[in-house]
């Protein structure tokens, strides 16, 4: 019995030198500790983890000696606590691994397993050589624990799936026990973690690639916030040159003040409709700003105004805002086409809360053959390349939340988007 | 009786467009009232809510307040094409064409430009009754249709189709309507000359009864005089 504890303890020992080190490898950190003060740590926690092995349940065991295995990472190493235990996690899969590699050969070389199974000496040269093992293979992937554990921003997630798949694979150890069995049980095993740590990877690789997606759209809404003060301030420093300009106007002569005249036109034809946009919420804004393409190119005489508030379309799901932007892109479009065939070619986007609806009104100049009856019906359209679904469309999904009204008013065709926050 | 309502929030400014229209009001036979507003306040939304007057708005583009000239204009146009809207600003800007479009604007007043003049021209032209508002109203499920009467050049059947074709200077609507209910909306000056055909008086350069044409005032002729209706016409 005294042997046997002795060469038990001196395997859990082994065992957390060699955990120990796979830790250090996989975050290339140093400890400031004294080195007696980390061997005696591993001691104490050797002895707890010896104690527990003998008198409580596997279950309860395996908790156990995570928990001790992460506050010795931290002691010795002190990293951020987020840090050790996914590191730590990331450890116990692989080592869970090599040991039902480990087993399922050792089951299918020996002939008689149940030597092994009772003889001390054997199980702790065993451990010994599975812990070696297990410091090797740490070796060769140590560089893929480090990357997953710097590009993860978001711990949580990703500890509770290794936590979770080492809790399915100590529940078949639960079920199986310590020792060495039939060699097919552990190869089922060891199918059973290939196949979850595929999908763990799968899942990652999502993860990840969602986490990089965020990180640029944190970046890019800095900048546009960056830009939307400038813009600000360049309509302030705007709006105060013209009022300035205009005053200087009545104390001048009539040839001053025609070039005055002419400095003010160059001054607002430069002045960028963007600067409008800011009060624009950002899907909207995205939208237009794509349509100002064609207003720019084909010479549209293009404002808009909008007095809603920000936060008001924050509070707006995001499927009833997607469907508003389908509605706004097509009256958008239909808009275009319309005033590029007159002569004043004017368009103008009013954004106005109603409430606590929000009203948007599209109204262009138009000059065409309407059939007022089949406005809006399929197929019914005055482009060129006739389609005839837009209104239709706009018809079809325009629901209570969403309502649309057109009207013409001599030349002007105004079409109201109604959306209704208060239902 | 018609209203004048002026939106301006410099005391300046408005003492000074005070002096301005303070002579018409008792130029006209009509009653004129005129009301000062400096922003957007409930007074104001109550007078643009209220349809049943005339009225004409002077707005100062540039209020200290949230709400500018543009933005009561817009509230304005939500429900009432009919009022007048006179613009006063600061310098011209390149909006001023989109608005002059969209809400119907009577016209742009430069504060630093002539303002006396232009202001009083343009409220002799409108009080006056030079200015014509009359519409022509349509609607169905989908549409709400107004047309000014001064725009219409003629309505005539469509061949191919039981409809009506009004025909003004800009576009071409087709609606479903018989001649007689489309007479009952519009004004005197709307007269039968063909079975299938209405015309503007108020847009006849010519009328031909030999070879049954009327030439329009847009240089369009359309072949739809029957002498039968001569009488009427003339």
């Amino acid at each position: 019995m005294t042997i046997e504890l002795i060469l038990g303890y001196m395997s859990e020992i082994y065992s957390y030198i060699i955990h120990t080190l796979c830790f250090k490898k996989c975050t290339s950190s140093v400890s400031n500790n004294k080195k007696i003060t980390n061997f005696l740590l591993i001691l104490i926690l050797s002895t707890i983890s010896m104690f527990t092995n003998l008198y409580f349940n596997n279950f309860f065991r395996i908790f156990c000696t995570l928990s001790l295995i992460i506050i010795e990472f931290k002691i010795i190493y002190k990293k951020e606590i987020s840090d050790t235990i996914l590191i730590t996690l990331m450890i116990s899969v692989v080592s869970i691994f090599v040991e039902f590699v480990f087993a399922g050969l050792l089951s299918l070389i020996s002939s008689n397993i149940t030597i092994v199974n009772d003889n001390y000496w054997y199980k702790t040269i065993i451990t010994i050589i599975f812990a070696s093992v297990l410091y090797l293979l740490v070796l060769l992937l140590h560089n893929v624990i480090f990357k997953i554990n710097n590009k993860i921003k978001d711990r949580l997630n990703i500890e509770m799936l290794f936590g979770i798949v080492i809790i399915i694979i100590n529940l078949f150890t639960i079920v199986y026990g310590e020792n060495y069995k039939d060699y097919k049980i552990f190869f089922v095993i060891i199918v059973s973690i290939i196949s979850i740590m595929a999908m763990i990877l799968i899942i990652l690789n999502m993860f990840l690639k969602k986490q990089r997606i965020s990180m640029e759209n944190e970046v890019l809404l800095k900048n546009i916030k960056a830009y939307e003060q400038i813009a600000e301030d360049y309509s302030t420093l705007r709006h105060n040159l013209n009022n300035d300009l205009a005053a200087i106007k009545t104390y001048v002569d009539s040839d001053v003040r025609e070039l005055i005249e002419e400095k003010l036109k160059k001054y607002n034809s430069e002045y960028n409709i963007v600067i409008k946009m800011t009060n624009i919420p950002k899907g909207l804004q995205g939208l237009i700003f794509y349509k100002m393409n064609t207003i720019n190119n084909k010479n549209i005489n293009f404002d808009i105004k909008s007095t809603v508030n920000f936060d008001t379309f924050n509070k707006i799901n995001k499927k009833l805002y997607s469907k508003l932007c389908d509605i706004v892109g097509i009256s958008l479009d239909n808009a275009i086409e319309a005033t590029l065939k007159t002569k004043e070619k004017c368009l103008f986007i009013n954004i106005v809360q109603n409430g606590k609806d929000i009203d948007i009104k599209i109204i262009n100049t138009f000059n065409d053959t309407l059939d007022i009856n089949k406005i809006g019906t399929k197929q019914y359209s005055t482009k060129k390349i006739k389609s005839g679904i837009g209104l239709d469309y706009i018809n079809k999904i325009s629901d209570n939340n969403i309502k649309t009204k057109k009207e013409i008013i001599s030349n002007l065709f105004i079409v109201t988007i109604k959306l209704i926050i208060s239902s | 009786m018609t209203k004048i309502i002026v939106v301006e929030d410099e005391e300046k400014e408005k003492l000074k467009t005070q002096s301005i229209i303070s002579p018409f009001l008792f130029k006209y036979e009509e009653p004129i009232k005129l009301l000062f507003f400096n922003k957007c306040d409930d007074g104001l939304l109550k007078e643009i809510e209220d349809l049943s007057e005339r009225k004409i708005y002077i707005l100062d583009i540039c209020l200290k307040s949230k709400i500018t000239g543009i933005n009561i204009a817009l509230k304005i146009r939500e429900n009432d094409w009919d009022s007048e809207i006179i613009f006063l600003t600061n310098h011209t800007s390149y909006e001023q064409k989109v608005y002059n479009n969209v809400l119907k604007v009577f016209k742009f007043i430069e504060k630093f430009d002539d303002m006396e003049k232009r202001l009083s021209d343009c409220l002799n032209l409108i009080l006056s009754k030079k200015v014509d508002n009359k519409v022509f109203k349509y609607r169905n499920n989908q549409i709400n249709l107004r047309i000014y009467m001064k725009d219409i050049l003629y309505i005539c059947r469509d061949k191919d189709e039981r409809k009506l074709i009004i025909k003004t200077t800009k576009n071409v609507f087709k609606i479903n309507m018989t001649f007689s209910e489309v007479l009952k909306e519009l004004d005197s000056r709307f007269k039968k000359t063909h079975r299938s055909c209405i015309v503007n008086t108020d847009r006849v350069s010519r009328y031909d009864w030999k070879n049954g044409k009327i030439l329009l005032d847009n240089n369009e002729e359309i072949s739809l005089l029957s002498k039968k209706y001569k009488e009427e016409v003339v």
